[in-house]
């Protein structure tokens, strides 16, 4: 009685607002629907089959260029935020003792600040930054300001800096959390671990990679899964500072954006919208259960 | 003064870009779509009696229900305008009005209900699309309106009132669906302050274009700017460079997916003209990467000479403009031996629908015909700022009148169709032009990549449109 | 579940003789490692500056010259942001759709989740893979039957409707995070409380409630800085309702395209304006926030 009169609510608000809207969409994928009609025809797979040869050519690239951001996204932010961490906390030796280095505090503070920032935020201010140097975009006028190349279209208007750019934006946005995040491992590290491990005489660096690192690799694993769903739905950064939501010339198409277009834009196929979205589910899914299989390791007690 | 977002030609797909805050958000109708799902038998015809008072058979007491684009015109000239014409004849009707800068957003739901608007606005950066609509089955043909007889002349059908033409973008297989209510067309524009102060003259062929480019670059000015971001607004140099060299006709078979129709001589001329712009370093630095409004901010502060954009943009920028800037239009140069030189992109836009299952087709067509009475033209003209598609208008509007006096007989105005009617073909096509302009690929490539966008449209089965020679 | 708390200061430790060896690929490192600190600093404040900076300039001073310094402080900048572009009103509308949102999410969150946690019934274990499955959906994919969802009902385009919608997709995470939180709890104070007489609603409010303080803290901070960043959802299930959006949609309306005129000095201030409170709220409270976001992670 006391445990039904707890969970009826949450429960009924999630079943109805969550659970029951995803059903549902698995049952658009399977129709012509586009939409605006007052009926629709169930069509089998023909959305999961269709959805490959694309003319729009917003599903295969939005599909490669995820995958791209999924592989590159994790490995360039745990990279640096696992030396970032290393320098705050163990890394300053020179002192004696294990610490991080001098202005560890500031530097944790500044680096986690873009991670309370909205992303529709972050969006705005990069957009402005990336502009060419003509309308007044910083990075550009400043690689121009000192002599060094510089995209004259802009970062966003050149097709092969565009999706380098979004990445870099993810990037500079989350590095600071996986720091922080990493830091906390880190303090759960022994001293005393480090404190032999110096007197033995190890460099910082084979102190990283022989007892730090892999005192971590649970929280690597963790971050690495969120990181991927991030990669995921990096969806708000190309829609609000790409040219076309995924230009120029399609190079910086997401998945997520192409269930927008069909779904929200110029697509009207709701059906197909919905098959997109069943496929980004299921890769979800996979993508959850391989990462945890690939980076199981035996957990080292101390 | 806002902008007009004129409809058809314009910048409602190319805005999305970033326009967020008013972005498409239709969302779906799955629960209504189950419970009233096959219902699409119930809609009457309705025909037109001939009768000059009420060719419809109005219910005079039956509720009208309108919606509005919230856009440059505004919604004055309905409210204000012809509402008011439509309650003055039918007192007892209650107008339900509804002003919307997100239509597909707002509509969406509606449709998928089964209960649309009587008669919809559908403009604006969330427009639906009128060819998905028409696909789907529901929007209703406006044939009963044309040819009923005009409120000014009962003698004359109201087609007969309109100019020549301006019908075509609402056609679709021969049928007319989407009443473009507002004229307008595209244009090469330039600072006439500018060019006195400086001494040039605008120039009236492509070869004269070249070389006041070159006069222009010299003077430290850029010749030309243009929205590098939405490609949307190159279509038109590239078509009617085309067309006005080798004929309407050119335009046409590449509407109607015919094979070869991009490799033709006159298409080539165009790409290469278009290139030599970027080769010759005659665009403004950065162009290809930057949008509609810093082209035109660009411009405005003159220091870009040419800009091409649709015929709103004069009226837009009034009040950013500096006081002493004259906006003046020029059809795109044409190139030598050009056969028909005066074509120009031009025809009705901002598109009025009756939507299949609307509940009073009737006063929606009544209303319609209202809107295209010389009174209800002229309301427009007054709170929109702009011409309607009636035949013999004054027009007022000094930069209106520059584009209006660019089209010179019926025979002079196209509308080329392809990249708004085949949303696969804009999507492969329309990037390949931005590259093109920009100098990343070269004239062939660019036709390359049109005339295999067009080839794959043909070969698929999506439903085909087609023009008329 | 201890995790919640920033780490422990390390302690100096007695200081000792370095090996020499160490010391030359240490020097190189260090001033490598160093440069890349000051660098990345740079990076996460520069732009914020630039902000700060261009909010107070001219729309055509910003386009001409990125890197100048305002000539006169251009206050209306800020004036049109808050006043004509609607921020004012979109801040307050975030505030009150979070006010309840929030509220909503860690009530029926931590019910959800003691009972979860503390009762075995059957079903217990589905319930919680049910909520566990959520954190995996793609909020995409609901989007379209939730608009007709709200829509049927007369929420669409409410703030209440949208704080519902929120609270419902931070469920999986807030009972994930305070399950773990409430089994952690130890038992005895619950079986003494038991034993006094208290029942279990008494038992939950008086004694797990405040015991689970810490974790409670922490979801709450991550709901709140997660549903403030929010975009998608009210982007779509406010789309009617232009003077009840929310903060982080009305400030991407200010860039909008749809050919109204972007007046770059009060986007600027716009953003300035909406970072302010943020950045304020997180020198105060860093490492409360630092500690609520990442607790969830280091489960």
């Amino acid at each position: 009685m006391f445990v039904a009169s707890f969970l009826v609510l949450p429960v009924g608000l999630y079943l109805w607002l969550v659970i029951m809207p995803f059903i549902q969409a698995f049952q658009i994928s399977l129709t012509d629907w586009s939409g605006y009609t007052t009926g629709f025809n169930y069509i089998g797979f023909d959305n999961f089959i269709n959805m490959w040869d694309d003319p729009k050519q917003w599903v295969i690239p939005g599909f490669t260029h995820t995958g791209i951001i999924l592989l590159v996204l994790p490995v360039i932010v745990i990279a640096m935020a696992l030396f970032f961490a290393f320098m705050l906390n163990v890394g300053g030796r020179s002192q004696g003792g294990v610490s991080g280095v001098r202005g560890a505090g500031f530097y944790k503070i500044v680096y986690f600040f873009p991670q309370v920032l909205a992303t529709a935020i972050i969006a705005i201010v990069w957009a402005q930054i990336y502009k060419p140097p003509t309308t007044g975009g910083l990075l550009a006028s400043a690689l121009e300001a000192v002599g060094l190349p510089y995209p004259e279209n802009g970062f966003m208007g050149s097709t092969s800096l565009v999706l380098p750019g979004i990445i870099a934006v993810m990037v500079w946005s989350s590095v600071g959390f996986y720091l922080v995040y990493f830091s906390s491992a880190m303090a759960a590290i022994p001293q005393d671990i480090y404190e032999a491990a110096r007197i033995d005489g190890a460099s910082r660096t084979k102190t990283f990679f022989q007892i730090t690192l892999p005192l971590l690799w649970e929280s690597v694993q963790t971050a690495w899964i969120y990181l991927g769903i991030i990669a995921l739905d990096g969806f708000v950064l190309v829609f609000m500072m790409t040219p076309s939501q995924g230009g120029p010339n399609h190079s910086s198409e997401v998945i997520g954006g192409a269930i927008y277009k069909f779904a929200f834009g110029s697509g009207n196929d709701a059906g197909m919208a919905s098959a997109i979205g069943v496929v980004l589910f299921l890769a979800v899914l996979i993508l959850t259960v391989v990462s945890l299989r690939v980076t199981r390791r035996e957990r080292i007690e101390f | 003064m806002s902008n007009p977002d004129t409809s058809d030609l314009s910048r409602r797909r190319l805005l999305q870009g970033t326009a967020l805050g008013v972005a498409a958000v239709p969302a779906a109708g799955f629960l209504a779509a189950c419970a009233t799902s096959g219902g699409d038998a119930d809609s009457e015809d309705v025909t037109n009696s001939g009768d000059a008072e009420n060719p419809f058979g109005v219910d005079p007491a039956a509720p009208l229900d309108v919606v509005i684009f919230d856009g440059g015109f505004g919604d004055k000239y309905a409210t204000e305008g012809h509402q008011v014409m439509y309650n003055e004849k039918f007192p007892d009707a209650e107008i339900i009005h509804a002003t919307e800068e997100d239509i597909a957003a707002t509509q969406q739901p509606r449709f998928a209900d089964g209960d649309p608007p009587d008669v919809l606005d559908d403009s604006g950066a969330g427009k639906i699309a009128i060819d998905a609509l028409v696909n789907d089955g529901l929007l209703a043909e406006l044939t009963p309106l044309l040819e009923a007889p005009s409120i000014d002349d009962p003698n004359l059908t109201v087609q007969e009132t309109l100019v020549d033409g301006v019908l075509k973008p609402g056609i679709y297989n021969g049928k007319v669906y989407a009443l473009n209510y507002a004229m307008g067309g595209w244009a090469i524009w330039y600072d006439g302050k500018l060019f006195e102060d400086q001494g040039w003259t605008a120039p009236t062929t492509w070869d004269e274009m070249m070389a006041l480019c070159a006069e222009i670059k010299k003077a430290g000015i850029a010749p030309w700017t243009y929205a590098g971001q939405h490609p949307y607004y190159l279509w038109d140099s590239l078509y009617t460079l085309a067309a006005r060299h080798g004929g309407r006709d050119v335009s046409v078979a590449i509407d109607n997916l015919e094979p070869k129709a991009w490799e033709h001589e006159s298409v080539k001329l165009a790409a290469e003209a278009l290139y030599s712009l970027q080769d010759k370093g005659y665009v403004l630095k950065g162009t290809p990467g930057i949008n509609h409004i810093d082209s035109q901010t660009k411009f405005n502060n003159r220091e870009a000479a040419f800009l091409p954009c649709g015929s709103w943009l004069a009226n837009e920028q009034i009040d950013v403009a500096p006081d002493d800037f004259v906006y003046s239009a020029i059809g795109i140069p044409p190139l030598e031996g050009s056969v028909q030189p005066e074509l120009v992109w031009s025809s009705g836009e901002e598109p009025f629908v009756v939507p299949e299952h609307a509940k009073n087709k009737p006063g929606a067509y009544e209303y319609l015909r209202i809107m295209l009475s010389k009174e209800g033209s002229k309301i427009f003209a007054e709170k929109a700022q702009s011409p309607t598609i009636l035949k013999d208008q004054e027009i007022t509007n000094p930069p209106a009148a520059a584009l209006a006096s660019l089209v010179t007989t019926a025979e002079n105005a196209y509308r080329p169709q392809l990249a708004d009617w085949y949303i696969d073909f804009k999507e492969q096509a329309e990037p390949a032009l931005a590259e093109l302009m920009a100098g990343k690929i070269t004239p062939d490539e660019f036709i390359g990549v049109a005339q295999k966008a067009a080839d794959s449209v043909a070969k698929s089965d999506v439903e085909k449109f087609t023009q008329e020679y | 579940m201890t995790t919640a708390q920033l780490p422990p200061k390390t302690e100096k430790a007695t200081p000792s003789r370095k090996p020499a060896d160490d010391q030359e690929s240490g020097k190189v490192l260090n001033v490598f490692s160093h440069g890349f600190l000051i660098l990345w600093a740079a990076m996460v404040i520069l732009p914020v500056v630039w902000v700060m900076i261009n909010s107070f300039r001219a729309s055509g001073d910003i386009k001409s010259d990125p890197f100048g310094i305002p000539l006169e402080a251009h206050w209306e900048n800020f004036a049109g942001a808050w006043v004509e572009a609607n921020l004012g009103q979109y801040f307050l509308n975030t505030v009150i759709v979070l006010l309840m949102s929030v509220t909503g999410t860690m009530l029926l969150g931590a019910m959800a989740a003691y009972v979860l946690a503390r009762y075995d019934f059957p079903g217990n274990r589905f319930f919680f893979m049910m909520f566990v499955a959520g954190m995996m959906f793609p909020v995409f994919l609901a989007l379209f039957p939730l608009y007709k969802t709200m829509d049927n009902v007369g929420l669409k385009d409410t703030h209440v409707g949208l704080a519902i919608v929120y609270i419902a997709y931070s469920l999986p995470f807030t009972v994930f995070f305070l399950t773990a939180f409430f089994r952690s709890l130890p038992n005895g104070v619950a079986e003494a409380a038991m034993i006094d007489g208290a029942g279990h609603y008494r038992l939950f409010w008086q004694v797990m409630l405040p015991m689970a303080k810490p974790g409670l803290i922490s979801i709450t901070i991550f709901n709140v800085i997660g549903q403030w960043n929010q975009f998608l959802l009210p982007l779509v299930l406010m789309n009617r309702n232009k003077d009840g959006q929310v903060l982080s949609v009305g400030l991407a309306s200010l860039t909008s395209e749809a050919g109204k005129q972007v007046d770059t000095g009060v986007l600027f201030a716009g953003m300035a304006l909406a970072m302010l409170p943020v950045l304020i709220a997180y020198i105060l409270f860093q490492r409360q926030i630092q500690a609520g976001m990442t607790a969830g992670a280091l489960k």
